[in-house]
Protein backbone atom coordinates (compact mmCIF):
# COMPACT_ATOMS: atom_id res chain seq x y z
CA UNK A 1 0.00 0.00 0.00
CA UNK A 2 2.92 2.15 0.86
CA UNK A 3 4.26 1.48 -2.45
CA UNK A 4 0.99 2.52 -4.20
CA UNK A 5 0.86 5.89 -2.26
CA UNK A 6 4.68 6.88 -3.27
CA UNK A 7 3.80 6.22 -6.84
CA UNK A 8 0.98 8.41 -6.72
CA UNK A 9 2.92 11.05 -4.69
CA UNK A 10 5.36 10.63 -7.31
CA UNK A 11 2.68 10.81 -10.20
CA UNK A 12 1.30 13.82 -8.67
CA UNK A 13 4.45 15.72 -8.27
CA UNK A 14 5.00 18.16 -11.10
CA UNK A 15 8.51 18.24 -12.47
CA UNK A 16 10.76 20.17 -13.78
CA UNK A 17 11.91 19.48 -17.32
CA UNK A 18 14.55 21.91 -17.92
CA UNK A 19 15.56 25.18 -15.96
CA UNK A 20 16.55 28.67 -18.16
CA UNK A 21 19.53 30.01 -16.91
CA UNK A 22 18.46 33.34 -16.31
CA UNK A 23 17.27 35.65 -13.48
CA UNK A 24 18.99 32.46 -11.08
CA UNK A 25 17.18 30.13 -12.97
CA UNK A 26 13.47 29.74 -14.28
CA UNK A 27 12.03 25.94 -13.41
CA UNK A 28 10.18 25.08 -16.79
CA UNK A 29 7.63 22.26 -15.44
CA UNK A 30 6.06 19.39 -17.31
CA UNK A 31 2.88 21.16 -17.76
CA UNK A 32 4.05 23.75 -19.78
CA UNK A 33 5.59 21.49 -21.85
CA UNK A 34 2.31 19.42 -22.27
CA UNK A 35 0.86 22.50 -22.90
CA UNK A 36 3.46 23.21 -25.34
CA UNK A 37 2.37 19.63 -27.66
CA UNK A 38 -0.79 19.84 -26.68
CA UNK A 39 -0.99 23.56 -28.70
CA UNK A 40 1.63 22.33 -31.26
CA UNK A 41 -0.76 19.31 -32.12
CA UNK A 42 -4.05 21.42 -31.86
CA UNK A 43 -2.38 23.93 -34.07
CA UNK A 44 -0.70 21.40 -36.42
CA UNK A 45 -3.68 19.84 -36.63
CA UNK A 46 -6.01 22.90 -37.28
CA UNK A 47 -3.79 24.01 -40.43
CA UNK A 48 -3.94 20.12 -41.51
CA UNK A 49 -7.72 20.25 -41.14
CA UNK A 50 -8.49 23.93 -42.68
CA UNK A 51 -6.54 23.44 -45.67
CA UNK A 52 -7.88 23.96 -49.33
CA UNK A 53 -11.14 25.29 -47.66
CA UNK A 54 -13.78 25.64 -50.52
CA UNK A 55 -16.53 27.47 -51.30
CA UNK A 56 -18.43 24.92 -53.65
CA UNK A 57 -18.18 21.26 -53.82
CA UNK A 58 -16.27 20.53 -50.51
CA UNK A 59 -15.28 17.92 -49.22
CA UNK A 60 -16.21 15.18 -46.38
CA UNK A 61 -13.23 16.69 -44.14
CA UNK A 62 -14.26 20.45 -44.93
CA UNK A 63 -17.85 19.14 -43.81
CA UNK A 64 -16.71 17.63 -41.04
CA UNK A 65 -14.40 20.27 -39.91
CA UNK A 66 -17.17 22.86 -40.79
CA UNK A 67 -19.48 20.89 -38.73
CA UNK A 68 -17.50 20.53 -35.82
CA UNK A 69 -16.39 24.48 -35.65
CA UNK A 70 -19.88 25.36 -35.85
CA UNK A 71 -21.26 23.39 -33.44
CA UNK A 72 -18.46 23.68 -30.57
CA UNK A 73 -18.76 27.92 -31.45
CA UNK A 74 -22.41 27.43 -31.35
CA UNK A 75 -22.29 25.74 -27.95
CA UNK A 76 -20.17 28.25 -26.22
CA UNK A 77 -22.12 31.30 -28.11
CA UNK A 78 -25.52 29.71 -26.77
CA UNK A 79 -23.86 29.88 -23.38
CA UNK A 80 -22.40 33.15 -23.44
CA UNK A 81 -25.87 34.98 -25.26
CA UNK A 82 -25.31 37.45 -28.04
CA UNK A 83 -24.15 40.34 -26.25
CA UNK A 84 -20.69 38.54 -25.26
CA UNK A 85 -20.70 36.76 -28.44
CA UNK A 86 -17.03 38.17 -28.93
CA UNK A 87 -15.37 36.15 -26.23
CA UNK A 88 -16.17 32.53 -28.11
CA UNK A 89 -13.43 32.26 -29.73
CA UNK A 90 -11.24 32.51 -26.01
CA UNK A 91 -13.41 30.20 -24.24
CA UNK A 92 -14.40 27.15 -27.17
CA UNK A 93 -9.79 27.59 -27.31
CA UNK A 94 -10.03 26.67 -23.35
CA UNK A 95 -12.88 24.19 -23.36
CA UNK A 96 -10.99 22.38 -26.45
CA UNK A 97 -7.55 22.59 -24.61
CA UNK A 98 -8.94 21.83 -21.10
CA UNK A 99 -10.65 18.75 -23.28
CA UNK A 100 -7.76 17.28 -24.96
CA UNK A 101 -5.14 18.34 -21.85
CA UNK A 102 -7.32 15.75 -19.56
CA UNK A 103 -7.46 13.18 -21.66
CA UNK A 104 -4.16 13.17 -22.73
CA UNK A 105 -2.69 10.67 -19.73
CA UNK A 106 -4.53 8.06 -22.18
CA UNK A 107 -1.50 8.72 -24.45
CA UNK A 108 1.22 8.68 -21.52
CA UNK A 109 1.16 12.26 -20.75
CA UNK A 110 1.12 13.88 -17.38
CA UNK A 111 -2.13 15.96 -17.85
CA UNK A 112 -1.25 19.97 -17.05
CA UNK A 113 -4.68 20.46 -15.44
CA UNK A 114 -3.10 18.10 -13.00
CA UNK A 115 -0.85 21.02 -11.79
CA UNK A 116 -2.60 23.70 -9.87
CA UNK A 117 -0.51 26.63 -11.71
CA UNK A 118 -2.51 25.49 -15.35
CA UNK A 119 -5.80 25.38 -13.40
CA UNK A 120 -5.09 28.42 -11.58
CA UNK A 121 -3.70 30.37 -14.59
CA UNK A 122 -6.98 29.60 -16.53
CA UNK A 123 -9.51 30.84 -13.33
CA UNK A 124 -7.28 33.86 -12.84
CA UNK A 125 -8.01 34.45 -17.07
CA UNK A 126 -11.23 33.56 -16.73
CA UNK A 127 -12.01 35.94 -13.93
CA UNK A 128 -10.20 39.17 -15.34
CA UNK A 129 -12.10 38.37 -18.82
CA UNK A 130 -15.15 38.22 -16.68
CA UNK A 131 -14.61 42.27 -15.16
CA UNK A 132 -13.03 43.24 -18.92
CA UNK A 133 -16.77 42.06 -20.17
CA UNK A 134 -18.15 44.02 -17.38
CA UNK A 135 -15.83 47.36 -17.61
CA UNK A 136 -16.56 47.08 -21.51
CA UNK A 137 -20.78 46.63 -21.00
CA UNK A 138 -21.04 49.04 -17.94
CA UNK A 139 -18.21 51.34 -18.33
CA UNK A 140 -15.78 51.32 -15.33
CA UNK A 141 -18.35 53.61 -12.99
CA UNK A 142 -20.99 51.17 -13.86
CA UNK A 143 -18.67 48.23 -13.56
CA UNK A 144 -17.52 50.04 -9.87
CA UNK A 145 -21.76 50.35 -8.80
CA UNK A 146 -22.12 46.71 -9.65
CA UNK A 147 -20.34 46.19 -6.50
CA UNK A 148 -22.94 47.50 -4.66
CA UNK A 149 -25.80 45.71 -5.95
CA UNK A 150 -28.68 44.80 -5.34
CA UNK A 151 -27.84 46.91 -1.76
CA UNK A 152 -24.68 48.41 -0.06
CA UNK A 153 -23.98 46.17 2.30
CA UNK A 154 -23.52 43.19 -0.03
CA UNK A 155 -20.25 45.25 -1.24
CA UNK A 156 -17.83 42.57 0.91
CA UNK A 157 -18.99 39.97 -0.44
CA UNK A 158 -19.47 40.62 -4.22
CA UNK A 159 -15.46 42.29 -3.90
CA UNK A 160 -15.15 38.62 -2.09
CA UNK A 161 -16.63 37.11 -5.07
CA UNK A 162 -13.52 38.61 -7.60
CA UNK A 163 -11.46 35.50 -5.31
CA UNK A 164 -14.12 33.32 -4.40
CA UNK A 165 -15.11 32.26 -8.09
CA UNK A 166 -11.40 32.14 -9.35
CA UNK A 167 -10.81 29.81 -6.69
CA UNK A 168 -13.99 27.40 -7.00
CA UNK A 169 -13.44 27.23 -10.50
CA UNK A 170 -9.23 26.48 -10.07
CA UNK A 171 -10.17 23.83 -7.31
CA UNK A 172 -13.52 22.20 -8.93
CA UNK A 173 -11.02 21.93 -12.46
CA UNK A 174 -7.73 20.72 -10.15
CA UNK A 175 -9.85 18.41 -7.67
CA UNK A 176 -11.68 16.64 -10.30
CA UNK A 177 -8.88 15.37 -12.39
CA UNK A 178 -6.74 14.87 -9.23
CA UNK A 179 -9.44 12.58 -7.91
CA UNK A 180 -9.79 11.11 -11.02
CA UNK A 181 -6.58 10.29 -11.40
CA UNK A 182 -6.09 8.82 -8.43
CA UNK A 183 -8.90 6.46 -7.92
CA UNK A 184 -7.92 5.39 -11.40
CA UNK A 185 -4.69 4.64 -10.44
CA UNK A 186 -6.25 2.66 -6.71
CA UNK A 187 -8.32 0.94 -9.25
CA UNK A 188 -5.20 -0.55 -11.49
CA UNK A 189 -3.94 -1.35 -8.50
CA UNK A 190 -6.50 -3.52 -6.87
CA UNK A 191 -6.95 -5.43 -10.59
CA UNK A 192 -5.08 -4.16 -13.28
CA UNK A 193 -7.08 -5.90 -16.22
CA UNK A 194 -10.13 -4.99 -17.81
CA UNK A 195 -11.72 -3.25 -14.97
CA UNK A 196 -9.54 -0.20 -15.87
CA UNK A 197 -10.31 -0.05 -19.47
CA UNK A 198 -13.98 0.39 -18.58
CA UNK A 199 -13.39 3.18 -15.71
CA UNK A 200 -11.13 4.96 -17.80
CA UNK A 201 -13.92 5.49 -19.90
CA UNK A 202 -15.60 7.46 -17.37
CA UNK A 203 -13.11 8.72 -14.69
CA UNK A 204 -10.33 9.55 -18.19
CA UNK A 205 -12.66 10.68 -21.50
CA UNK A 206 -15.97 11.33 -19.92
CA UNK A 207 -15.06 13.28 -16.80
CA UNK A 208 -11.90 15.00 -18.28
CA UNK A 209 -14.39 16.32 -21.09
CA UNK A 210 -17.05 17.48 -18.96
CA UNK A 211 -14.91 18.99 -16.47
CA UNK A 212 -13.84 20.97 -19.64
CA UNK A 213 -17.49 21.36 -20.41
CA UNK A 214 -18.25 22.72 -16.35
CA UNK A 215 -15.23 25.32 -16.53
CA UNK A 216 -16.32 27.08 -19.35
CA UNK A 217 -20.25 26.77 -19.06
CA UNK A 218 -19.10 28.95 -15.62
CA UNK A 219 -17.06 31.15 -16.77
CA UNK A 220 -19.66 31.85 -19.92
CA UNK A 221 -22.43 32.32 -17.02
CA UNK A 222 -20.28 34.51 -15.22
CA UNK A 223 -19.66 36.71 -18.40
CA UNK A 224 -23.17 36.47 -19.21
CA UNK A 225 -24.37 37.84 -15.86
CA UNK A 226 -21.80 40.04 -16.00
CA UNK A 227 -22.63 42.16 -19.29
CA UNK A 228 -26.56 42.19 -18.40
CA UNK B 1 3.19 18.93 -4.80
CA UNK B 2 1.64 21.86 -4.81
CA UNK B 3 3.48 24.99 -6.33
CA UNK B 4 2.66 28.16 -8.01
CA UNK B 5 5.35 30.09 -9.42
CA UNK B 6 6.54 31.32 -12.86
CA UNK B 7 4.89 28.56 -14.38
CA UNK B 8 1.45 30.16 -13.71
CA UNK B 9 2.48 33.17 -16.61
CA UNK B 10 3.60 30.59 -18.97
CA UNK B 11 0.28 29.16 -18.95
CA UNK B 12 -1.53 32.27 -19.58
CA UNK B 13 1.19 33.44 -22.45
CA UNK B 14 0.55 29.94 -23.61
CA UNK B 15 -3.29 30.06 -23.50
CA UNK B 16 -3.45 34.11 -25.20
CA UNK B 17 -0.66 32.30 -27.51
CA UNK B 18 -3.62 29.42 -28.18
CA UNK B 19 -5.97 31.25 -28.67
CA UNK B 20 -4.46 33.92 -31.49
CA UNK B 21 -3.21 30.33 -33.10
CA UNK B 22 -6.57 28.96 -33.23
CA UNK B 23 -8.14 32.07 -34.55
CA UNK B 24 -5.72 32.21 -37.15
CA UNK B 25 -5.40 28.79 -38.04
CA UNK B 26 -8.79 27.31 -37.42
CA UNK B 27 -11.50 30.01 -36.75
CA UNK B 28 -10.74 32.20 -38.70
CA UNK B 29 -10.85 30.03 -41.89
CA UNK B 30 -14.34 28.41 -41.02
CA UNK B 31 -16.00 31.21 -40.00
CA UNK B 32 -14.43 33.23 -43.36
CA UNK B 33 -15.37 30.63 -45.45
CA UNK B 34 -18.83 30.28 -44.30
CA UNK B 35 -19.49 33.71 -44.27
CA UNK B 36 -18.27 33.65 -47.70
CA UNK B 37 -20.51 31.14 -48.66
CA UNK B 38 -23.59 32.81 -47.20
CA UNK B 39 -22.40 35.79 -49.22
CA UNK B 40 -22.72 33.86 -52.78
CA UNK B 41 -26.02 32.72 -51.58
CA UNK B 42 -27.34 35.86 -50.87
CA UNK B 43 -26.09 37.32 -54.14
CA UNK B 44 -27.65 34.10 -55.79
CA UNK B 45 -31.14 34.86 -53.59
CA UNK B 46 -30.82 38.60 -55.01
CA UNK B 47 -30.14 37.20 -58.70
CA UNK B 48 -32.58 34.43 -58.94
CA UNK B 49 -35.09 37.36 -57.33
CA UNK B 50 -34.02 39.88 -60.06
CA UNK B 51 -34.68 37.77 -62.66
CA UNK B 52 -38.16 36.69 -61.21
CA UNK B 53 -38.66 40.44 -60.97
CA UNK B 54 -37.45 40.56 -64.72
CA UNK B 55 -39.23 37.71 -66.06
CA UNK B 56 -42.71 39.08 -64.59
CA UNK B 57 -41.82 42.76 -65.96
CA UNK B 58 -41.18 40.54 -69.43
CA UNK B 59 -44.64 38.59 -68.91
CA UNK B 60 -46.66 41.95 -67.90
CA UNK B 61 -44.89 42.85 -71.32
CA UNK B 62 -45.91 40.18 -73.46
CA UNK B 63 -49.29 39.94 -71.86
CA UNK B 64 -50.09 44.12 -73.32
CA UNK B 65 -48.35 42.85 -76.23
CA UNK B 66 -50.46 39.92 -76.90
CA UNK B 67 -53.44 41.90 -75.78
CA UNK B 68 -52.50 44.80 -78.19
CA UNK B 69 -51.95 42.48 -80.79
CA UNK B 70 -55.44 40.67 -80.23
CA UNK B 71 -56.68 44.11 -80.25
CA UNK B 72 -55.17 44.55 -83.94
CA UNK B 73 -56.16 41.65 -84.87
CA UNK B 74 -59.94 41.96 -84.21
CA UNK B 75 -59.76 45.92 -85.57
CA UNK B 76 -58.57 44.05 -88.77
CA UNK B 77 -60.89 41.63 -88.96
CA UNK B 78 -63.74 44.28 -88.62
CA UNK B 79 -62.08 46.38 -90.79
CA UNK B 80 -61.58 43.27 -93.67
CA UNK B 81 -65.13 42.23 -92.79
CA UNK B 82 -66.44 46.06 -93.51
CA UNK B 83 -64.32 46.18 -96.89
CA UNK B 84 -65.86 42.76 -97.99
CA UNK B 85 -69.20 43.86 -97.52
CA UNK B 86 -69.08 46.90 -99.12
CA UNK B 87 -67.31 44.70 -102.35
CA UNK B 88 -69.76 42.47 -101.95
CA UNK B 89 -72.75 45.17 -102.04
CA UNK B 90 -70.38 46.44 -105.25
CA UNK B 91 -70.20 43.39 -107.11
CA UNK B 92 -73.76 42.41 -106.17
CA UNK B 93 -74.87 45.66 -108.00
CA UNK B 94 -72.44 45.30 -111.14
CA UNK B 95 -74.10 42.36 -111.58
CA UNK B 96 -77.72 43.36 -110.80
CA UNK B 97 -76.65 46.66 -113.25
CA UNK B 98 -75.04 44.33 -116.20
CA UNK B 99 -78.26 42.00 -115.39
CA UNK B 100 -80.45 44.46 -115.95
CA UNK B 101 -78.23 46.02 -118.66
CA UNK B 102 -78.40 42.66 -120.25
CA UNK B 103 -82.29 42.23 -120.19
CA UNK B 104 -83.05 45.22 -121.26
CA UNK B 105 -80.66 44.82 -124.33
CA UNK B 106 -82.68 41.33 -124.97
CA UNK B 107 -85.51 43.36 -124.67
CA UNK B 108 -85.14 45.86 -127.29
CA UNK B 109 -83.08 43.34 -129.47
CA UNK B 110 -86.46 40.78 -129.28
CA UNK B 111 -88.57 44.27 -129.82
CA UNK B 112 -86.79 45.11 -133.39
CA UNK B 113 -86.58 41.56 -134.14
CA UNK B 114 -90.43 41.60 -133.51
CA UNK B 115 -90.47 44.73 -135.27
CA UNK B 116 -89.09 43.26 -138.16
CA UNK B 117 -90.79 40.02 -138.29
CA UNK B 118 -94.18 42.26 -138.52
CA UNK B 119 -92.49 43.98 -141.02
CA UNK B 120 -91.56 41.62 -142.97
CA UNK B 121 -95.11 39.98 -142.64
CA UNK B 122 -96.80 43.26 -143.33
CA UNK B 123 -95.38 43.27 -146.66
CA UNK B 124 -95.93 39.64 -147.51
CA UNK B 125 -99.48 40.61 -146.51
CA UNK B 126 -99.42 43.12 -148.89
CA UNK B 127 -97.53 41.42 -151.50
CA UNK B 128 -100.73 38.84 -151.16
CA UNK B 129 -103.03 41.08 -151.39
CA UNK B 130 -101.52 43.03 -154.36
CA UNK B 131 -101.41 39.32 -156.07
CA UNK B 132 -105.09 38.37 -155.00
CA UNK B 133 -105.77 41.65 -156.11
CA UNK B 134 -104.68 40.89 -159.15
CA UNK B 135 -105.90 37.25 -159.53
CA UNK B 136 -109.26 38.89 -158.79
CA UNK B 137 -108.82 41.36 -161.50
CA UNK B 138 -108.02 39.44 -163.88
CA UNK B 139 -110.17 37.24 -163.54
CA UNK B 140 -112.99 39.54 -163.21
CA UNK B 141 -111.43 40.81 -167.05
CA UNK B 142 -111.58 37.22 -167.69
CA UNK B 143 -115.17 37.65 -167.08
CA UNK B 144 -114.72 34.24 -164.89
CA UNK B 145 -116.52 34.51 -161.61
CA UNK B 146 -114.81 35.41 -158.47
CA UNK B 147 -115.79 32.14 -156.41
CA UNK B 148 -115.38 31.45 -152.92
CA UNK B 149 -112.16 29.49 -153.21
CA UNK B 150 -110.28 32.56 -153.81
CA UNK B 151 -110.93 33.65 -150.59
CA UNK B 152 -109.32 30.59 -148.72
CA UNK B 153 -106.60 30.64 -150.40
CA UNK B 154 -106.11 34.38 -150.05
CA UNK B 155 -106.78 33.51 -146.14
CA UNK B 156 -104.81 30.73 -145.43
CA UNK B 157 -101.70 32.47 -146.41
CA UNK B 158 -102.24 35.31 -144.79
CA UNK B 159 -102.78 32.71 -141.37
CA UNK B 160 -99.70 31.10 -142.44
CA UNK B 161 -97.48 33.89 -142.51
CA UNK B 162 -98.31 35.13 -139.56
Amino acid sequence: MEAVAEHIQEELNVQTVFTIPIFGGINVAESVVVTWIIMAVLILISILLTRGFKVRGISKRQAAVELCVTKLTGLVEGMLGEEAACYTVYLTTVLLYIGVANIIGIFGFKSPTKDLNVTLALALMSIVLVQIAAIRAKGLKGWLRGFTQPIAVVTPFNILDLVTRPLSLCMRLFGNVLGAFVIMKLIEQVLPVVLPAVFSLYFDLFDGLLQAYVFVFLTSLYIKEAVE
Amino acid sequence: MLRIDINLIFTIINLLLLTVALRIFLFGPVKKIIAKRQQEADEEYEKAAADKAEAAALREQYDADFKKLEEEKQETLRMARKNADAEYQRIVQNAEEKASAITSDAQVQAESIRQQVLKRAEREIADMVMEATGKMTSAAVEGKSVNLSLYEEFLSKAGENK
